[in-house]
């Protein structure tokens, strides 16, 4: 209340108990005058108070767009650090030990001449797609896609400690790999029988990491010797399998066994390197999936991107039934598999 | 002494009474730690400007933002004007807006309308120069 009302207010309690009528009815007034100017203030007030409130929920609301919009360009931990006003971390370049997963696909360059546009197109959508999920979910930093290449580095912005990194970093590129396996099967079914096979190539090092180009244009990334080591050892990898440099082997080895493929002198070093193959049945499968195949069935259930679960319940059952009923194949095998 | 000069801050407006000029000055954004008090210096340095009954005074408001208790001490600050014009003072007020916030246009329209000694104008703030 303003000083003009708490007077007006004074005032007239002193005249209710002391003074005459005329008094009372001066100060009943200026006491009314005073309740009709708060009261349009109040009105003015609340009127601006939802016009803020209206102004603040569509700001919020672009901001929940941008948000959404700017993790599709840069890495899901990148945005999380810009999102914190106070974190000056992101601005600046540290030297970090961190773990480098480098991807490619074998012989992409001939695919693209097998594959319509469109049919590429729809691969390397569902492809990178899914091998960005699978990042994230791992807590990987997506550095880049170069062509068909994936670039991904564990230990920055954020670091669980280097074991766990590089543990996360091969966890993850497991995974890609039975991903894929999956993938195939997808594709094979909509027609693109092109088979995609993709070599993985892990390092562990020391690199500078930061935020590298102009002032108006910046990317967060990593430079260092252990990007270089990872996509050498890429592309002496098998396809389909996993290989790691010997500074990833050391913080692994406890979690997962491989075995020693290769001792070699990468290009840009001067002493031989060992080069490990992880064990690929020690992927850590994912609940949600069920991938497999033989002679009169193929089988892909994703539990994570399935509509209709009844259907597919329903389905299932049905073969299961069937496969237990029959030693032989029965005449309906064709029209599950057709249906499924 | 009615001249009065409180410098901006990151929270408050500059405020400039010149006396002698018969002008007041408020522009920056305000959001004061204490409305009340923040306020309070320039609602006493006005009340001697009047009581040496002065033939005028222009008003430049020019707030990029204000929050709402400044609103509150906005209006008590036109009731002020609004009642010494009703004392042969020539009061006028340029009331400068972002083009682009409709809320604060809207705000001072509010209070232009209810005015009847006060001249207020509307005017369009170039948000760039302040």
């Amino acid at each position: 209340m303003s000083q003009q009302s708490d007077k007006a207010v004074a005032t007239l309690k002193s005249v209710l108990s002391e003074g005459n009528v005329e008094q009372m009815r001066g100060a009943a007034q200026t006491l009314l005058g005073q309740y009709e100017r708060q009261s349009r203030q109040l009105g003015r007030l609340v009127k601006l108070a939802d016009a803020t409130t209206e102004r603040l929920m569509a700001t919020n609301e672009t901001l929940t767009t941008l948000t959404g919009n700017l993790s599709r360009f840069i890495p899901k931990t990148v945005v999380d650090r810009l999102m914190n006003p106070d974190d000056q971390q992101i601005t600046r370049k540290d030297r970090r030990e961190i773990t480098v997963f480098f991807s490619d696909i074998v012989g992409f360059t001939s695919m693209t001449e097998q594959l319509e546009p469109e049919q590429l197109s729809t691969l390397l959508v569902d492809y990178f797609s899914e091998m960005n999920q699978l990042c994230e979910r791992w807590g990987g930093t997506l550095d880049q896609f170069i062509g068909d290449a994936i670039v991904i580095f564990f230990g920055a912005p954020e670091t669980k400690g280097a074991e766990i990194d590089a543990q996360n970093a091969v966890g993850m590129a497991l995974e890609m790999q039975e991903r894929l396996h999956a993938l195939r099967v997808k594709w094979s079914d909509m027609g693109l029988s092109i088979p995609l096979h993709v070599r993985v190539g892990i390092a562990t090092g020391y690199a500078t990491v930061g935020n590298f180009g102009s002032d108006r244009r910046m990317h967060y990334t990593a430079i260092g010797n252990a990007v270089n080591e990872a996509a050498r050892i890429q592309s002496l990898c098998t396809p389909d399998r996993v290989y790691v440099g010997a500074d990833t082997y050391l913080r692994v080895r406890d979690s997962y066994s491989a075995r020693l493929r290769e001792i070699t002198t990468l290009k840009g070093q001067k002493t031989p390197t060992k080069l490990y193959e992880i064990n690929p049945s020690q992927r850590q499968r994912t609940p949600d999936l069920i991938v497999g195949s033989g002679d009169g069935f193929r089988i892909f259930v994703d539990t994570d991107i399935i509509e209709d679960r009844q259907v597919a319940l329903t389905l299932l059952k049905k073969a299961i039934a069937q496969l237990e009923s029959s030693e032989e194949p029965s005449k309906n095998d064709t029209q599950i598999s057709q249906t499924l | 002494m009615t001249d009065l000069k409180i410098e901006a801050t990151s929270r408050t407006p500059l405020i400039q009474l010149s006396g002698a000029k018969g002008r007041l000055h408020i522009s920056g954004e305000s959001y004061p730690e204490d409305v009340q008090r923040f306020y309070a210096t320039l609602t006493e340095h006005l009340a001697l400007y009047f009581a040496a009954k002065p033939a005028h005074l222009n008003v430049e408001i020019k707030l990029t933002y204000f929050n709402s208790s400044s609103a509150r001490a906005l209006m008590d600050l036109l009731d002020l004007l609004e009642e010494a014009a009703q004392k042969d003072i020539t009061i006028s007020v340029s009331w400068y807006c972002d083009p682009d916030d409709d809320i604060t246009r809207e705000f001072a329209e509010d209070i232009a309308a209810d005015v009847n000694f006060v001249s207020i104008n509307i005017l369009d703030l170039d948000v760039a120069a302040e």
